[in-house]
């Protein structure tokens, strides 16, 4: 199962470069002009702990504090939604299912409103963190009736009430403190803007995350196939469904309230990728992350590269331009396949 | 050898009991299909045995340890299942026949040497190796089947259950598959319970039968023993004809009387 092609090898390494090629450039743009070798220095005393130190305190905060920062939640976010996405739609074996799925973001959504309304939005992460955390308890309390055992349906159901209920009392906190409401729809489109001091946490769970998911992934691949399958074939469904909708969720939970909500990646990136690489976890998870982390850059990117489009939250971009992407991608493996 | 004895099992589903009393004893090497109509718990009985439905009552004993007493990752060392539900899937031949592996790959390793080498003498033994880099949703159902039996070979089990292995396949796929797993269940020393709806192909193939009414068994033993017009009369509400020539018997709904 896990043996590497030539293509795969490729198609791995030529992915990484390209992240890291990515997020350099990145690094170079903005409206101070700071040369490549100086960045690649700063970097390397930051990530690596020794340089040439041929730059002045000044660039230094620039590339790393601002942009440095601001890409890293890109990438984190990016793999993370798509990690998640990837786990999704197999443990629900729906093409649709998307991180979102349980109810995660409206739990976000609601506690970040909150957290606006009641005008401490120096706490807004940790509202937002803990809203998607009871909205993932509520669904859970909703569809344990039967366990989850086979219950691929009340779980999804579940989440789409409970989404429904929270987006609801979304609306209603929103209506009820109109004066607040652009900030709350601003935050609800996603941006990569805010909130930097959480980097370190949202690595640590989205590496976490990442990890649970890779551990199952021979799991995931027989899960593929149909829960009854799978048991067939030695898979303790029930378990390892829990385990990872659960760290799933954790991680869309913190990538949601740090960012927004950001949609389009979660649920198109894995897809891409599967049609790329084929359906083995083992490759599907880390490429996804890989990828995902590049869409998310390279929209929050195109907000910064071209001013115009500045003022528009990376969320709608991501959908702008990811959509059309997809469908050629979606053309042309559809064409090679006939 | 006894393999796997049922005592005083009852099965279904919850609250709805579908299967009493059932008694029977499998020994290795033996091919015992299950004789039903529909609706009858054929499926129901099957899933009880792979352990994927908890018995309401009795026990079940496998290899002389309880079914209840294994863990799934083992079960699925000693059970295998062929069925003809065909899943639309993106994984080649080779990765679905892989998958028969699972239980016996330890949760941080990847498949070894001996992992591979099992997967390709399946899939030889199957007669699929060709076809090991197609994708699976590619091929004929004929030649899916055979990668379903593969993987089912590739678990190396001790028992393998089939539900309606042939379903969706022409005639000469439903002889050649069925004498495919037969001749690989006697060489490797496999018992087979089968639920198969074609009574005369049933009866080509199997060492037993077993008669299943109204969720209960009316019927059990070699095949040559226990068939008679009578019991398919009773289990089917209709009469039959026995046709038994050198060396098989056939069976046909008397419609003409």
């Amino acid at each position: 199962m896990n043996d590497f092609t030539m293509k795969q090898l490729l198609i791995v390494t030529g992915s990484c470069s390209l992240l890291i090629l990515a997020a350099l450039f990145m690094l170079t743009k903005g409206s101070a002009a700071i040369e490549v070798h100086t960045i690649i220095s700063v970097v390397s005393e930051q990530l690596l702990g020794f340089s040439s130190h041929d730059f002045s305190a000044i660039e230094e905060v620039i590339v790393w504090n601002v942009r440095w920062q601001r890409i890293a939640l890109a990438l984190l976010v990016g793999s993370g939604l798509a990690i998640s996405g990837a786990c999704f739609q197999t443990i629900f074996k729906n093409p649709l299912a998307d991180p979102f799925l349980l109810g995660v973001s409206s739990g976000a959504a609601l506690g970040a409103a909150v957290s606006i309304i009641l005008q401490c939005t120096q706490f807004l992460i940790p509202f937002a963190f803990s809203g998607a955390i009871l909205s993932l308890a509520l669904v859970y309390l909703v569809s344990r009736q039967k366990t989850i055992a086979g219950a691929g349906h009340h779980l999804l159901l579940a989440g789409i009430a409970c989404s429904a209920l929270l987006n609801a009392l979304l609306s209603a906190s929103m209506a009820l403190n109109a004066n607040q409401i652009h900030l709350i729809v601003f935050w609800l489109m996603g941006s990569m803007t805010n909130y930097m001091d959480s980097l370190l946490p949202l690595f640590f769970l989205v590496s976490a995350g990442l990890a649970v998911a890779m551990v199952f992934a021979r799991d995931l691949d027989v899960l593929a196939l149909g829960d009854e399958e799978a048991r067939f074939l030695g898979v303790d469904v029930n378990r390892v469904k829990f385990l990872l909708l659960v760290s799933s969720t954790l991680v869309t939970g913190a990538c949601v309230s740090v960012s927004g909500i950001i949609g389009f990646i979660g649920l198109i990136v894995p897809h891409m990728v599967r049609r790329i690489i084929g359906p083995e976890h083992f490759m599907l998870l880390p490429l996804s992350a890989i990828w995902g982390a590049l869409f998310l850059l390279a929209a929050d990117s195109l907000t910064r590269i071209f001013p115009p489009l500045s003022s528009i939250p990376v969320g709608v971009i991501t959908a702008l331009f990811g959509s059309p992407f997809f469908l050629y991608i979606l053309y042309v493996t559809g064409r090679r396949r006939q | 050898m006894n393999l796997l004895s049922i005592r005083g099992l009852d099965a279904g589903y919850h609250a709805k009991k579908i299967l009493a009393n059932i008694n029977l004893t499998v020994e290795t090497g033996q091919f015992i299909s299950v004789i039903a109509p529909n609706g009858t718990g054929k499926s129901t009985f099957l899933k009880t045995i792979a352990g994927i439905l908890p018995p309401l009552q009795g026990e079940i004993l496998l290899s002389g340890k309880s079914l209840t007493a294994y863990k799934r990752r083992d079960l699925a060392k000693k059970i295998a299942m062929v069925s003809s539900d065909i899943n639309e899937n993106e994984f080649t031949a080779w990765q679905m026949v892989m998958m028969g592996r699972f239980p016996h790959i330890p949760r941080f390793s990847t498949p070894s040497a001996d992992d591979k080498a099992a997967v390709q003498a399946a899939m030889e033994d199957a007669g699929i190796w060709l076809e090991r880099n197609s994708h699976y949703s590619k091929l004929s159902q004929g030649e899916q089947q055979k990668v379903i039996i593969a993987r089912a070979l590739a678990q190396q089990p001790e028992l393998l259950l089939l539900d309606e292995p042939t379903a969706h396949l022409d005639i000469c796929n439903q002889y050649g598959v069925l004498q495919l797993i037969k001749n690989l269940a006697t060489r490797k020393q496999m018992a087979i319970i089968a639920a198969i709806h074609d009574i005369n192909l049933a009866l080509q193939f199997s060492s037993h039968l077993v008669f299943l009414k109204n969720g209960a068994i009316v019927g059990s033993g070699p095949t040559n023993e226990v068939l008679s017009a009578e019991i398919l009369a009773d289990l089917y509400g209709m009469t039959f004809v026995l046709n038994r020539d050198s060396e098989t018997v056939y069976v046909r709904p008397n419609l003409f009387e």
